[in-house]
Order: structure tokens, then sequence, then C-alpha cells
């Protein structure tokens, strides 16, 4: 990298101090001015009416289902292959409830409660599981909801989906207008994104991170651990049913294919490139796939050999995903950091050894390093 | 509390006692009808040769595994019933042999979730955990009490051996246990390490009941009072240290054996 990589910092130098200005603003700023830009090129792109703001809708709406799924399978370590089925019920259920004459506000009020309690019935069994027995038990609810959606024709219309007569509208706020759609699916995004950041960062969150990291430790904590598994389960089946309901507003149609396995399988591989853990990576996953799927499809007909490769490539080279390569930068960024306040304190470079997570080299020299004793009895 | 009536009692309630516990795995009998009584206060150890069930008794105590008879008592509670968790929240915290932190996690979080532990913060979901700062202040004083100060944002996993094994007993401490299980707190470490571990377990609250797996002889008598011998199962001897190290049978079954 640049002059201070190599261990011996530009000490006192000005040059220093203004690097150091310049890094710790950067650390400062980066994530909201990212943000306000990213807000900024969504709105303008949702503003049109071309095919772009067609896209960014679609990719917004499995971005809410992705951070769903990322809230259980990065946090808790709860893989599920059944989540495109819950994205389902969300959009059947609204669809369903409008058929039988319910207002389309009552309508997305009873798809929330299906869902809502879909998940809290199914959650009882899922959740005894752990590992790979939970993907089998997802994936095996995940075909049961795909397998009713499919047969029970009564209900759902079999293969030919149902379409949605109209979406909801109170006085000026009409969802029937594309604009207002748009820009609600944006709003609703930023809401489930931040609620998912908020409870991963609470300590309901970091028990979460426990369970995933080992589970019998934290149970000897006094964690009541399924129970936390079970939230975080129901957590992401309704965010995932939030999702389903963005979907059948956008789409106008439910059929069975959305909630197919290759739709859940979709779904982690989103999380996964993206970068487990994250609720971000997840949400720029959605974008990825969504384009290979929706964009490079029209032009390329080996558009899924070109996604696996891509897929591929991210893996080998970044196990945490697109928001890894983002993590990795912010840490060396740290790691700078941390070497130039060494250097204007006038010590020799040496790491504080506060830093959240550092490079190897310097941190395997400070595990040698005699600690602080410990106390004496008062 | 009763007014005047408890000094009536005719003994001190012990904090915890094990009734005729056995383990059976497959007809392999593990824990053979062993009977502890553990006073208020004490400082006991438990040795015994390689596969002789001590860690087979420790999971009966803190219910990490069902006895297949026998009863255990946390000051006069039945609490052979009791999952795990609900152990610890009456006041029994244990540390494995396997170390088991939470390697992801920094030593910061890793003590915030302990001291989340038995509080109903741990539910809480509209706040993050940073903000707790009544929370983050005791897991630094917590690791400033025994050398981890400076190691609050480092992930566990890249601590040192020595270093893993006390944030084990950090963790389990930051319950405020009445009755404290270690499993082996010194196992593979270092002579220097050792000592680390020895200072900290000597420095522990004079009111803890402490129960303690051990091979060390040297740093158990340092820090426990008495002690039982298990071999095969079954308790083969009961007393002060003084006792156990004069004791012909022991020096046989166990010390002998280690070829020391």
């Amino acid at each position: 990298m640049t002059a201070a990589g190599d261990g011996t910092p530009a000490a006192a130098s000005p040059a220093g101090r203004l690097a150091l200005a310049g890094l710790e603003r950067s650390r400062r700023l980066t994530g909201p001015v990212a943000g306000a830009a990213v807000a900024v090129i969504l709105v303008l792109l949702l503003e049109g009416n071309g095919f772009a703001s067609t896209l960014v809708v679609d990719m917004l709406v499995y971005a809410v289902a992705a951070m769903s799924l990322d809230f259980m399978a990065g946090y808790a370590g709860l893989i599920s292959l059944g989540q495109a089925g819950f994205l389902g019920v969300g959009a059947y259920a609204v669809a369903i409830a409008e058929n039988h004459f319910f207002s389309p506000w009552a309508a997305v009020g009873i798809a929330l409660g299906v869902v809502l309690a879909l998940g809290l019935a199914l959650g009882i069994v899922a959740v005894r599981t752990k590992g790979i027995s939970f993907v089998i038990i997802t994936l095996a609810l995940g075909q049961v909801l795909y397998g009713l959606a499919y047969q029970w024709t009564g209900l759902s219309e079999g293969d030919n989906g149902i379409t949605l007569a109209s979406l909801p509208s109170a006085g000026p706020f009409d969802l029937n207008d594309p604009l207002t759609l748009r820009m609600t699916v944006l709003v609703v995004f930023a809401v489930t994104a931040g609620l998912l950041l908020l409870f991963a960062a609470s300590p309901f969150g970091l028990s979460l991170r426990g369970v995933r990291s080992n589970e019998a430790r934290l149970a000897a904590l006094g964690y009541r651990t399924g129970l936390h598994r079970y939230l975080a389960w129901v957590i992401a089946v309704f965010f995932a049913g939030v999702a389903g309901v963005l979907y059948i507003f956008v789409n106008d149609l439910i059929s069975p294919t959305t909630m197919a396995f290759s739709a859940d399988g979709f779904l982690v591989v989103m999380v996964v490139v993206g970068g487990l853990g994250s609720i971000w990576g997840p949400a720029l996953g959605a974008v990825v796939i969504v384009l290979f799927q929706q964009e490079l499809s029209t032009y390329v007909t080996r558009w899924q050999t070109l996604m696996g490769l891509t897929l591929i490539a991210v893996v080998l080279l970044s196990p945490g995903g697109f928001w890894g390569l983002v993590r990795a930068v912010g840490r060396r960024r740290d790691a700078l950091i941390t070497r130039l306040r060494a250097g204007q304190a006038g010590r020799p470079g040496r790491a504080e050894g506060s830093g959240p997570a550092q490079e190897g080299p310097p941190l395997a020299l400070e595990a040698a390093q005699p600690r602080t004793e410990p106390p004496q009895a008062p | 509390m009763t007014a005047g009536t408890s000094a009536a009692a005719s003994a001190p309630r012990p904090a915890l006692v094990a009734d005729r516990l056995c383990r059976r795995f497959r007809g392999v009998t593990a824990v053979a009808d062993v009977s502890l009584q553990i006073a208020d206060g004490a400082r006991f150890g438990i040795i015994g040769p390689n596969g002789a069930g001590k860690t087979t008794l420790f999971n009966m105590l803190s219910g990490e595994l069902r006895p297949t008879s026998g009863r255990v008592a946390l000051f006069g509670r039945d609490i052979t019933a009791l999952r795990p968790y609900r152990r610890v929240a009456l006041g029994l915290g244990r540390t494995f042999q396997i170390t088991r932190v939470f390697g992801d996690l920094s030593v910061l979080e890793n003590l915030t979730l302990a001291l989340h532990g038995l509080s109903r913060t741990k539910l809480s979901l509209l706040r993050p955990w940073r903000s707790y700062r009544a929370v983050t202040g005791d897991a630094e004083e917590l690791a400033a009490s025994f050398g981890l100060a400076g190691r609050l944002g480092t992930r566990a996993s890249e601590l040192s051996h020595g270093e893993i094994r006390e944030l084990e007993v950090l963790l389990t401490l930051a319950l405020k246990p009445r009755v404290l299980l270690l499993d082996e707190p010194a196992a593979g470490l270092s002579p220097a390490e050792r000592v680390g571990i020895s200072t900290l377990l000597r420095s522990l609250p004079a009111g803890l009941t402490l129960v303690m797996i051990e091979h060390d002889i040297d740093l158990l008598r340092g820090v426990v009072d008495s002690a039982a011998v298990l071999h095969h199962g079954s308790l083969v001897l009961e007393g002060t240290m003084r006792e156990i190290q004069r004791d012909e049978q022991v020096r046989e079954l166990y010390l002998g054996r280690a070829g020391q």
C-alpha cells in the first residue's frame, strides 16, 4: 500500500498528521456519505418510468427478502432453504384476501397476520433442529408451501397464479400510482434495513451471534437459546412476508414459481455472496443477482454460466462476500490510523492493540508480549 | 429472611449436594453412586485419572447431562430436572475443560453477553448493546481486573491460550455465581500461564463456593482445602488435601500412575 504500510510510519511529520486527519475524517464520514449517495441514486432511478425503475424496484423487493434471511442465517446461523415460501405466503395472502372481498388495506393486514401466525407455528417445529437438519426441515417446509400453492387450486388458482385487482390507497396517497408505489417500496426497504440493523446491534442480536458461535456456552451463561433462535426465525419469516406484500404490489401477480426451490436457493446465494451477517451485504447480493437474472439474461443466453463463475470467484476471493471486501478496506484504514497515531505519539510503530481486528503480524507479536500482571487480592 | 430463627437450624445448609448420582452410557457405567456434600463457601477439588468420570459428574451437576439415577440439590433445592440455563439463574456457574468462548466475538462482546445473561435485557431488541453503558463498563472492569484490558477489541479466537482460559473463567464470574464449577481451568497451560490462572483463582470472592477438577496437585493445593478422589466412576476417598496427599491408595491410583 502506501509508505505507512511498511511498519515505519512517517513519525510526527506534517504529511503524516495530514494523512491521519484525512483518514479519521473518512472513518467518520464514509458511512453517512455513502448512504446519502445511494439514497439519491435510488430516488433518481425510481423517478423515471423506464426499465431501470422496474429493475430497481425488483432489486429492492428481493433485498428485503435477502436481508430477512440474513437476520437468521448470518447472525443465528440458521440457514433456511424455505424463505421464498414465506415471501409467497405474504403475496398470496394479499391476493386471496382481496379476492374474498376484503379491502386492500385489510388484505395487507391479513397477509402480515397470516405470515406471522405461520412463522410462530412452524417455528416450533423448525427451530427444534440445528445445522444441516434445520436446512432440510426448512427445505421441506418451503416445498410444502410451494406444493399448496401449486395444487390447492380452489384457493391459489394453481399454476396460473392470482392477479391483484387494486392496491391500497388513502386520500392523495395512492399505491396504484406507479411512482408512489416505487417510493413506498424504497421506504419500506429502508425501514426494514434500519430495523434489522438495530435488532442486530441489540443485546438480542449479540445473543444470536453467540448462538452461532457457541450455543452450549451461551446456555451455560443463562440464555434459553431455543427461545432466541425461535424469535430470530419469527422475525425473519415476518420480513419475508413483508417482501411478499411488496412483491405482489409490484408485480400484480403471484404464481407458484416465485416459491420454487430455485427461488429459495437464489435467496441463499444473495445472502452468501453479499456477505453473511451484515444486512447491507445481502441487499447488495440481491442487486447483483437480480441484475444477472433480469438484465444479463436478455443479452446473454448463457447468463447462468456467467453467474455461476462470478459466484465461484466471489466465494473464493472473499469468504465474507461483497460486504467482506468493504469491511476489509475499512479494517485496513483502521490499522493505518492506529499506526499513524502511534507515530504521532512519538513511539516506535507499535499498534495499540485495541483495534477491532488487526492484520496478522502485529497481532502475533503482541500475543508474545508479557501481559499485565493479574491483580493481587485486595 | 425470618427474624431470629435462622440460627436454630442444626447445621449450615450445604451449597451443593450430589445424592447417589449414577450415569451409564450404553451399559458402561461412567459415574456410579457418587454422593457429595459441599458446604457453603467451601473450596473443593475433584481429582482422579483420565476417564474416572469427573467431567461426567460435572455435566450432571451443571445440567448438561441427565443422571441415570440420583439427585442434585443446590442450596437445598432439588435441581435434578432443571436445564442448564435455569441452574445458572439459581447461581450455579461452570467452565468447560475444552474451552468454550465465543471465538468469532471480541473480548468485550464475550463479556457483554455474559453480563446480560441473567437480565431481561438479553431479549431487548430496540437499543444497541453498546449503549448499555453500565454493562459495557462492568465488562471493561472485569477485563481489567484480570489483565485483559488491552484486549477488549480482540477476537477471542486470536487470544493466547492462557488468555482464553482467563476469559472462560471471567465469562462465568460475570454471572456472579454462588457456586462455581471449574473443569480443569489450567489444562494445557504453560507453567507461566498456570501462575496467572492460579492467582486468578486465589483472588475469587470469599463467599463463593468452588468445585474444581484439576490434575495438577500443586495448583490444587494452593486453591482448595479438601478434595475427593474419583476412580472408575466411584468415589474412593474424600478428605482434606493433606489427607489425600498422604493416602497410599491415591498415590498408587493417581500419582504413581502419572509416573512423576
